[in-house]
């Protein structure tokens, strides 16, 4: 007898299964694809208070008639994900879910069929590669402007003071790797600075002999730095958060070295843009939406 | 000369306690008793593998083991040769490496020819390549002796032999074992349960029974003049039974067993209770009274035939049950089945009287 | 009889969808396991030029990476796992369980997990790695923090396979040996080990192949720097970002790779097993 119950269960779970197959490959798939997980995709939950008009939370029992993903680089953390908010308040029924990583993950994700209706990247170079892949339209706006600063950990036992002090041996430097916004930008400025006296011919190389690891993101940066595990990581000046100020200190790069981030926002190709896509986009060029990104340390898209 | 053991030892495991005090003269020593006596620990505690509790281990007048002055010698010093029940064959090692195993500081000529040695004396030359899986039960145990052998102990522990092999294998393998002990001089320490290995090995045997000794002497004593009840029914006596001690006539015991009259034995005073032990090969049946040598005759019905072999083992209702061994042939002849009326006779000197 | 209760169509169904059962679970299986393999080596050759790509430093300097750091990971899990894996299956002392559950830690916890407790271990704020960077011994962030990472996730899969190895050793083997002359670590060496072997062996692939996929831990507390502590599994996440043709190939070489050295120790241990 249990020899036939066993027989039987083994059959229907086969019969079962192959009902399951079938039911599989004839299923919809145009579920929203979230993009593969990477250890920092996640939307950061740091929560800066702003100080600017603040619009009145809609009751969260609305019914969502329309969902917009937007990529977004790292950087942009805490502004967007406050933008989401007062964009949602102010157009109930419409919901902002905004992705953050590298703007370099980001690209490779559409790339690889990811889907998202707004790109916003921390450099022209990476939109440049989105829309050279036919993945973003044709037109695009800069609506902001970023700089880049050198942190130390609080302690500073390395005892770092000026740029300078970055190729000075046994120094632990982190910076974002090359096809990363950041770590181009970091680059950018160690060559500029190799031009001049202060610094030697031999900075930049110097500096990099020191890069102890290449982050895929500005966030690991600054969470290297926070631990104490290294001595300096070079980000941006808007990653100098509430939350991380009281664990990192700042040595400014000065100006005529510093470059400037440029940070393009555009609408991914899907066929059929959303409305309320460029309706995002229009409201993060706005009044508010340029006002929310100063908050954070932006500078205006347009000055 | 010291005995060749002499061990009182005391060891709990779990709910078992081992017990055991012993004086061996000399070897072989048999350790015989059934399966769960502790045969296994007793040789284990030799071999050093287990510490007792308490107590005192000396081989050939070599302290093993002493609790009282807090010394115990580890195995590799204890000059034992273990060959344990499986024979713990070195798997991965052939018939030579493993016999090799114990010689490792020896010069290599020297060890070469006490390994050619030792594959001669066990007949094991044309196997020296082969690995234990390759080899017959009767081929393992003998690389385990020479295995043991190889580091010229001063004893050998021999945990049940034969145990797992047949019955001819076996009877050459006793020979062998005879031989190879004698060649080499070296003593044996053996334990098993069987008690025609016993007999056929031990000059000294003793009965364990559940962690204790209950008897110790010579193959004889033991097998023919048990002391107890547990230790006659172990060594093979079938026939027991109770009675008592009427009278004395003509040197011998009279005893009353249920209304039946025995003559025989010895030891014992009128008025004792005894036991009344008879082998049943010392247990002749007639159908008829018949005048014979033997003394004792009772009258009683078959009640069960059981063949063993070339022999068919009798049980009989005279009151009391006994038992008897007789041929196939006799049983044919006589026309033996139970429910039959019969006559069972045995000798005085067959009888062998416990004292309760 | 209950067997016969049955009618016979009945019976010929319930055998002919039995078969289709474990065909479709084969099938499946084989499908599912077995067509990312292959379409990695598929589309490797046929949209990169395979040859130039593998020869890029990326590639060469990842698999260095990893190569050297796997085999000294390997080397440490064996050398101590071994003997560890031993008392444990050997000798019981006071807080055996602990130790025991402590071992299979690692495999339960999110490699990033570990990469944390690696951190605020032997981190530069680290409790042992504050002492340790004052004595002037830097360990994050180097290629012996790589080393570490693959030990601490991959250890686990050795000492269990081991220990069951051990246990499955008669530990009369071992008695014989002592009265045989054989101190302990002599018997452990002599005998438990080379009859433990073929356990040893699946134990010691099992911990190669985790250290080598290794990547939550590593990042964490290694970072990824290319030709110091970028394994392969960093090196392609993050060529990933550039494009599809690095990745490709690393998988492709990761996948040859590893092909082999599994033929290999099945080789080995088949041989091995025999002559037991």
């Amino acid at each position: 007898m249990r020899s036939n119950l066993v027989r039987v269960a083994l059959a229907t779970t086969a019969l079962l299964s192959f009902v399951m197959l079938l039911t599989a490959c004839g299923g919809d798939d145009d579920a929203t694809a979230t993009p593969s997980a990477s250890p920092t995709n996640q939307p950061s939950t740091v929560n800066a208070t702003p100080t600017g008009p603040t619009p009145t939370r809609t009751p969260v029992n609305v019914s969502i008639e329309e969902e917009i993903t937007v990529f977004a680089a790292s950087s942009l953390t805490e502004a967007f994900t406050q933008i989401a908010e007062d964009y949602e308040a102010a157009f109930p029924g419409i919901g902002i879910n905004v992705v953050f990583a590298g703007s370099q993950q980001l690209r490779t994700q559409l790339e690889q069929g990811a889907e998202a209706d707004v790109l916003a990247t921390a450099d022209e170079e990476q939109m440049d590669l989105a829309a050279s892949s036919g993945l973003v339209s044709g037109f695009r706006f800069t609506f902001a402007r970023n700089r880049l600063v050198i942190i130390v950990p609080d302690e500073n036992e390395a005892g770092l003071t000026e740029p300078e002090d970055l190729a000075q041996p046994g120094v632990k430097v982190v910076i974002g790797g090359e096809n990363v916004p950041v770590g181009r930008y970091g680059r950018e400025f160690l060559d500029a600075a190799s031009q001049q006296s202060d610094f030697g011919g031999d900075f930049a190389d110097a500096v990099l002999g020191n890069v102890v690891s290449e982050a895929s993101n500005v966030r690991e940066i600054v969470s290297a730095v926070q631990l104490g595990e290294v001595d300096a990581g070079i980000v941006y000046v808007t990653d100098v958060t509430q939350s991380v100020s009281g664990d990192v200190s700042t040595i400014e790069i000065p100006d005529d070295l510093n470059p400037e981030a440029r940070y393009p926002i555009a609408l991914t190709h899907l066929g059929a843009p959303k409305d309320n896509a460029q309706g995002f986009i229009e409201y993060v060029m706005s009044e508010a939406g340029q006002a929310t990104l100063g908050l954070f340390g932006f500078a205006p898209g347009v000055p | 000369m010291p005995p060749l053991l002499d061990v009182a030892i005391r060891h709990r495991l779990g709910s078992f306690t081992l017990d055991v005090e012993l004086t061996a003269p000399d070897g072989p020593l048999v350790i015989i008793g059934p399966s769960g006596a502790g045969k296994t620990l007793l040789v284990r505690s030799l071999a050093g593998i287990v510490t007792p509790d308490e107590g005192r281990i000396e081989v050939n007048g070599r302290t093993l083991y002493d609790s009282a002055s807090g010394m115990t010698l580890a195995p590799q010093s204890r000059r034992v040769g273990y060959v344990p029940q499986e024979y713990g064959l070195f798997p991965h090692l052939t018939v030579r490496a493993n016999i090799a195993y114990g010689l490792r500081g020896t010069g290599s000529d020297t060890a070469r020819r006490r390994i050619d040695e030792l594959l001669e004396l066990t007949g094991l030359s044309h196997q020296e390549a082969l690995r234990p899986r390759q080899l017959s039960g009767g081929q393992r145990q003998r690389v385990s002796l020479a295995r043991a052998l190889a580091v010229q102990p001063d004893v050998l522990l021999l945990d049940e032999p034969f145990a797992s092999l047949d019955v001819p294998t076996r009877q050459a393998l006793i020979d062998d074992l005879q031989q190879l002990l004698s060649t080499t001089g070296t003593a044996a320490i053996v334990v098993t349960h069987d008690r025609n290995e016993a007999l056929r090995l031990g000059n000294y045997i003793a009965v364990l029974m559940n962690g204790s000794i209950r008897q110790a002497g010579s193959p004889s004593e033991i097998f023919s003049s048990p002391q107890s009840e547990e230790v006659a029914a172990f060594v093979g006596v079938e026939t027991i039974l109770h009675g008592c001690v009427r009278a004395t006539e003509d040197g011998l015991p009279v005893v009353e067993v249920a209304g039946h009259r025995i003559e025989g034995g010895s030891g014992v005073g009128t008025g004792d209770a005894v036991l009344v032990c008879l082998r049943p090969e010392d247990v002749t049946i007639s159908r008829e009274s018949q005048p014979s040598s033997a003394r004792n005759h009772l009258a009683a019905v078959v009640t069960r035939l059981v063949p063993a072999g070339p022999y068919v083992r009798v049980e009989m209702d005279a009151g009391p049950t006994l038992v008897a061994m007789v041929t196939r042939h006799a049983v044919e002849e006589l026309t033996l089945a139970p429910g039959v009326q019969v006559i069972a006779s045995f000798k005085a000197s067959a009888v062998h009287l416990i004292r309760k | 009889m209950p067997e016969q209760q049955l009618d016979r169509p009945e019976q010929r169904l319930l055998a002919a969808a039995e078969t289709l059962g474990a065909g479709m679970a084969g099938l499946i299986a084989v499908v599912f396991l077995g067509l990312p393999i292959f379409a990695i080596i598929e589309r490797a050759f046929e949209k990169t030029d395979f040859f130039d790509v593998i020869s890029s430093s990326v590639v060469t300097e990842a698999l260095r990476v990893s190569l050297m750091t796997t085999a000294v990971s390997l080397a440490i899990i064996v050398v101590v796992g071994t003997p560890l894996a031993y008392v444990l299956s050997r000798y019981r002392f006071p807080g055996h369980a602990v130790v025991d559950t402590l071992i299979d830690l690692p495999i339960v916890l999110p490699p990033a997990v570990g990469g944390l407790g690696l951190l605020m271990a032997f981190g530069r704020r680290g409790i042992l790695g504050e002492w340790l960077d004052d004595a002037g011994v830097e360990i994050a962030f180097t290629t012996t923090a790589v080393i570490m990472a693959q030990v601490f996730v991959a250890s686990p899969f050795y000492i269990r396979a081991a220990k069951a190895g051990f246990d499955a050793v008669d530990r009369d083997l071992e008695n014989v040996a002592y009265t045989l002359g054989s101190s302990r670590s002599g018997a452990f060496l002599r005998v438990a080990v080379p009859v433990a072997a073929p356990s040893l062996m699946a134990g010691a692939v099992m911990a190669w192949a985790r250290a080598l996929g290794e990547f939550g831990a590593t990042i964490m507390f290694a970072g990824s720097l290319p030709g110091e502590t970028q394994t392969v599994p960093l090196a392609v996440y993050r060529s990933l970002e550039t494009g599809i043709d690095v990745p490709l190939a690393l998988s492709t070489l990761l996948i040859g790779v590893s092909f082999a050295v599994l033929l290999t120790f099945r080789l080995l241990a088949g041989r091995g097993a025999l002559t037991l």
